[in-house]
């Protein structure tokens, strides 16, 4: 039951970043029209809205499975107060930092009618650091990474997103294409 | 919009079960990159019972090999 739990962490986060990067690349794609030759706009938007009901479940699963690990050790508290744990402290304590700054974010765009855009869009930038927490989270304590194939993937992926991020940063917004605010 | 959900729904599903099928494959605790501290506290002793469970086995009714012969 044990090796159950780890099993089942491991694969619940997974499958949770891959979804995040999903979200991510999504997200950034539509300012920047990286996806253009896929779909138009409104089909990156519904990718976008669509990845969180994929990632929020899966990670959800990541964190109860560790609780319930007996081996793993983290308690609820470590949940709240990260770099808390006997080991592991600095790797462990980044993913509590990127589930915090994600749970921030989801709840804004839960949110999204009650706050101002700019509100709104300046909590929705902590996604960027939530996922360079997450990225640092698994490169830590990621079980799977010395395999040459998951971390070779992981990498790509990663590269892919941060060359996005750059253009996301250094292109201004599509004046063209740009979503109403109203659909957001 | 449909298939791009279902792809997106896709790549999660593989990812989540490929590595479910890869951990079954290397569960094996020692794997993790990361691992909980081993104490130098004893462990509690268990009670009788688990202690007589967790005695090592001799079998009492082994005779020892013979070693020589009497002859009459």
């Amino acid at each position: 039951m044990d090796l159950a739990f780890w099993l089942l962490a491991r694969s619940s986060g997974t499958g949770s970043a891959v979804a995040l990067e999903l979200s991510l690349l999504s997200g950034m794609a539509l300012r920047t029209g990286a996806l253009g030759w896929l779909t138009h706009n409104r089909g990156v938007r519904v990718l976008h809205d669509y990845s969180s009901f994929l990632w929020l479940p899966l990670a959800v699963v990541h964190v109860v499975a560790l609780l319930l690990d007996p081996t793993a050790r983290i308690g609820l508290a470590d949940l709240i107060v990260p770099f808390g744990t006997p080991y592991g402290a600095v790797a462990i304590g980044l993913g509590t930092i990127s589930m915090q700054l994600f749970v921030v974010v989801i709840v804004s765009s839960w949110l999204r009618s009650r706050i101002t855009n700019e509100v709104w869009t300046a909590l929705h930038r902590l996604s960027y650091p939530a996922f360079a927490a997450l990225v640092v989270h698994t490169l830590l304590a990621g079980t799977d990474f010395a395999q040459a194939l998951i971390a070779g993937l992981a990498w790509v992926t990663i590269g892919a997103l941060a060359a996005l991020a750059v253009v996301r940063v250094l292109r201004p917004a599509r004046s063209v294409k740009a979503i109403p605010a109203k659909s957001r | 919009m449909l298939a791009l959900r279902v792809i997106a729904t896709t790549f999660t599903l593989l990812s989540f079960g490929g590595m479910t099928v890869y951990a079954a494959d290397h569960a094996k605790p020692q794997n993790a990159a990361l691992a909980p501290m081993v104490t130098s506290t004893p462990a509690p002793l268990p009670n009788l019972a688990a202690r007589l469970r967790l005695s090592p086995q001799v079998p009492i009714t082994r005779l020892p090999p013979v070693t020589s012969t009497r002859v009459s």
